[in-house]
């Protein structure tokens, strides 16, 4: 379902890059209509919002003669020519005071190409009338879940049950381009915490989708096994520190693709010179068994779009393939510095902030072996099935990823021990070459959200198989 | 457009009967944003938008008892009627199906008491006349050689707030923010280039701040490109780990978490009111205040989003818990005083507490600089990987790198220790060290 919003505005944003293309050699627009809603229901409480993702309004790109500026905002004209010819022309005056800015700021601006774009027009996604979300039966499926959860875990002091879904529609202007795209997804949350005495602990499964209300379906049939799940923290210790063999969940390997090679392969890092990625092209930077993918169109997660938030299609890139570094990911810009094709990496947190190379879905390709396999080859090791957080260190190849709960393997089996939270370590090409078994798994998850460091979050998913290598854990 | 966009909205409000109480909070905010790679400007922005946040809230009365619902929805500035009028309605319809205990909202009118706050920040002038004294600043310690400035994006913000309710809440409020990212990246002759990062956060340009923060990281750079890998001899010959930074900032934040009302209504925490949170080593205990306005905090505000006026909190005196803090709503189930949402947080030491030398005096590895270091304000868990640490041992101080730390609040508390010194990092003012025993110590290797 397009955006009516956008629809009734569209021409507006034409008259306004039909006036900054008198001045720019190149303008684009991108205009946003998101709009979500965030069901939650707890022990005492419940709350209803707004999504964290809704955004409506717009931002102007321009070449301003040596690099580009932007300007962001959200209001719009009304509906008379008059109104729209003030606001087309109070909007130049915005955009040449950034302009402006930008030539006077007495420092020599990086020479950055004009782009040159290819002519495409599409309206891309779901065109017909989505059926409106029934408030009241998400509110009743979600406190049913909390109902059961109650009865079902003595220990329990609360839980989170959480249902968020989000409709995502955009618009891209420039002289050769009018694109238009819309899409739904969905996330939900199941976080019981539990308490023991002094002791609490909490326990997150994650669910994900191009999906609606069927994602709740999901929750309702994984409740049992989370809440069975999350209860063995309460007894867990801390792993003693040291190198062992593990083995990454999906979930837990997504984290290390994510980390490893995508926050590393953004090739914004590449022009700024903090990548070390970039000297490794071609090269081997993980085991032969190793292929590793990102893309829009690579798989159907929260993070599959048609055009990025630059105009530029999503693809499928195969990062690393059988353990070879084969190329980036990119915004536009990165790629008209250094030479590249872009591949449709461009990404804003909203129409507030500015593009970077951002991860879409990001995900190591499925192998042959079986998890039974994998679990009886460890003398020693760890089963790391699930993660809180990760940290990149494109230039270093440093990894930090927070382990909400690993079990332990003994002698080819698991044993009833189980580890939290564990701080797992390393250097990413030895963690990547010391893969050494790949599951016919894959599964990606895309609950969480992506910082460039340490802001300007984006929506992506991560996954992939099981897999064996060696880790430091602390 | 204001004027007539709230009262259209206002009017919408007051005609509907189901509409019990209401929140509205609009922010303007304008910024001029910089991105530099080394010294030379790769892009920059500007942005002028107004937020608009609603709050509705519905009473109601089901199975026995009396239920006070809400739900927030996001207004568009260039909505009309119509659009103002389905958006009202979907939160009225999520409001009625939302079961919270009754609670009140601030009162405005008489009985309401106006913070004041000075003006201080960016003032009103053009926002891109504070572009060049902040570059200038930035790049002012970026000339030394093996090593620099990366990049560095900066930021400034200026927003009006204006927070309004149903029971006569109308409070305006400026705020200013500087947000400053820098990378610093070093390379030693025969060893592989290295960078840290920092982000600096504050209210107003003091350029003697940004400078004095820009030469730390250069030096901190500097001694990460000559560090030696975390060994697992050195990692067990430092009984003490000391903490600074924003990581002291983060340690005390499962403190206010514990003692948030928030968490204690929803059974999370058991921290009782007279509880003590220092142990045996810090005798003289931590002094915990929280604040509306603290110097350089590009956090303070006057008011909570709720439109609550805050004044400063003391939480804990000497070690011990005086009482919960919190919004109106979950204060008022607990039966407490409600002190807002506080933003600024103080940790002090007593007099004749440890001195910053006296915690360096004994063996020790103190990190100055983590991946990404956490605590979890839940369980008290905490850790990260190191990226900069030095290993004291009497005269001698070596950089080291890599490995990392973990450990839980609860099982290190007592033997916590602080220096009497104090740093500031954007909205927390503490102690310079905090010193830990028994944190598990991985290294980097061996």
């Amino acid at each position: 379902m397009q955006s009516r919003f956008l629809q009734e505005h569209k021409e507006a944003l034409r008259l306004l890059l039909g006036r900054l293309s008198r001045e720019y050699r190149y303008v684009s627009i991108l205009a946003t209509d998101v709009g979500g809603t965030r069901y939650q229901v707890q022990k005492q409480e419940s709350s209803v919002e707004d999504s964290f993702w809704t955004e409506r309004g717009f931002v102007v790109r321009v070449h301003n003669g040596f690099g580009y500026s932007e300007y962001s905002a959200n209001r719009l004209p009304g509906p008379t020519t008059a109104e729209r010819e003030a606001w087309a022309q109070e909007l130049t005056v915005s955009v040449d005071a950034v302009v402006q800015a930008a030539k006077s700021s007495g420092r020599s601006g990086r020479k950055t190409p004009l782009i040159e774009e290819e002519a495409l027009t599409a309206v891309y996604g779901d065109t017909g009338h989505s059926p409106e979300t029934d408030c009241e039966a998400v509110i009743r499926r979600l406190t049913q879940l909390k109902d059961r959860a109650v009865i079902l875990s003595a220990p329990l002091v609360d839980i989170r049950v959480v249902y968020e879904e989000v409709r995502v529609c955009k618009l891209f202007l420039s002289a050769k381009r009018d694109l238009e795209q819309s899409y739904r997804w969905s996330q939900g949350y199941l976080v019981p915490i539990y308490r023991r005495g002094e002791v609490t602990r909490y326990y997150l499964q994650s669910f994900s989708g191009l999906k609606g209300e069927e994602l709740i379906g999901e929750m309702e049939n994984s409740l049992e096994n989370t809440l069975e799940t999350g209860a063995l923290l309460l007894d867990a210790v801390q792993v003693e520190p040291g190198e062992y063999e593990v083995i990454l969940s999906p979930e837990v390997a997504g984290l290390v693709a994510h980390e490893a090679f995508g926050h590393g392969v953004e090739t914004d890092m590449f022009v700024k010179k903090r990548a070390r990625a970039r000297e490794y092209l071609g090269k081997a930077v993980a085991s032969p068994g190793v292929t590793m993918h990102d893309g829009a169109r690579a798989a159907g997660e929260v993070a599959s779009y048609f055009f990025d938030d630059e105009g530029t299609p999503g693809q499928d890139t195969v990062i690393i393939r059988k353990g070879l570094l084969e190329q980036g990911i990119s915004d536009l810009l990165s790629a008209l510095k250094l030479g590249l094709p872009p591949t449709g990496n461009g990404r804003r947190e909203s129409f507030e902030r500015k593009a970077y190379a951002r991860m879409t879905n990001t995900f190591f390709a499925s192998g042959t072996d079986r998890l039974e396999e994998m679990i009886a080859s460890c003398r020693h090791g760890y089963l790391l099935e699930k993660y809180t957080s990760g940290m990149e260190d494109p230039k270093n190849w440093g990894i930090q990823c927070v382990i909400l709960l690993g079990r332990e393997i003994r002698e080819g089996k698991l044993t009833d021990k189980v580890v939290s939270p564990v701080i797992m370590t390393g250097y990413v090409p030895d963690l990547l070459r010391s893969i050494s078994m790949v599951s016919g798994d894959l599964q990606l998850k895309g609950s969480g959200m992506c910082g460039k460091g340490y802001k300007e979050y984006a929506k992506t998913s991560t996954g992939g198989p099981y897999l064996k290598a060696k880790a430091r854990l602390g | 457009m204001t004027a007539n966009y709230l009262d259209m909205l206002t009017a919408e409000l007051r005609r509907r009967e189901k509409v019990s109480a209401w929140r509205i909070r609009t922010v303007d905010l304008e910024t001029r944003e910089l991105f530099y790679i080394r010294r030379d400007l790769d892009m920059n922005r500007g942005k002028a938008v107004r937020r608009l946040l609603l709050t509705v809230y519905h009473d109601y009365f089901s199975e026995g008892r009396e239920w006070r619902g809400a739900a927030e929805v996001r207004l568009h500035p260039s909505s009309d009627r119509r659009e103002v009028s389905a958006a009202v309605e979907r939160a009225l319809v999520a409001a009625a199906l939302v079961r919270n205990s009754p609670h009140p909202l601030p009162m405005g009118g008489t009985a309401f008491k106006p913070a004041v706050r000075p003006s201080k920040g960016l003032g009103s002038g053009d926002l891109a006349s504070w572009q060049d004294p902040v570059s200038r600043a930035v790049f002012a310690e970026d000339h030394l050689d093996g090593g620099g400035l990366n990049s560095c994006e900066i930021f400034l913000e200026r927003e009006q707030v204006r927070i309004l309710n149903s029971e006569d809440v109308d409070v305006r409020f400026d705020r200013s923010r500087v947000l400053i990212e820098l990378i610093a990246d070093w390379q030693v002759s025969g060893r592989e280039e290295v960078e840290l990062y920092r982000e600096l956060r504050s209210d107003e340009v003091d350029e003697k701040v940004i400078r004095r923060e820009v030469n730390e990281l250069l030096r901190h750079t500097r001694d990460r490109a000559q560090a030696e890998p975390l060994s697992a001899r050195d990692s067990r010959t430092a009984p003490a780990v000391l903490l600074g930074g924003e990581a002291v900032a983060e340690y005390f934040s499962y403190y206010l978490a514990q003692s948030a009302a928030e968490n204690v209504y929803r059974g999370i925490s058991s921290l009782e009111v007279g509880h003590s949170l220092t142990g045996r080593k810090q005798k003289k205990g931590l002094t915990v205040r929280l604040l509306p306005d603290l110097p350089g905090s590009s956090a303070s505000s006057p008011y909570d989003a709720d439109g609550t006026p805050l004044q400063p909190v003391t939480l804990f005196e000497e070690g011990i818990l005086l009482r919960y803090w919190g919004p109106v709503r979950f204060c008022h189930y607990l039966g407490c005083e409600p002190t807002g949402r506080l933003p600024d947080i103080e940790v002090a030491a007593a007099a004749g507490s440890f001195s910053a030398a006296e915690l360096r005096g004994v063996p020790h590895l103190e990190i100055v600089s983590f991946s990404d270091f956490q605590c979890d304000p839940l369980t008290g868990d905490f850790g990260g990987e190191i990226r900069l640490a030095y290993l004291g041992r009497g005269d001698e101080r070596l950089p080291v790198t890599g490995g990392s730390i973990s450990g839980n609040v609860l099982h290190v508390q007592e033997a916590m220790a602080v220096s009497s010194e104090q740093a500031s990092h954007d909205n927390f003012r503490g102690p310079l060290l905090l010193s830990l025993e028994g944190v598990s110590v991985t290294p980097a290797s061996g």
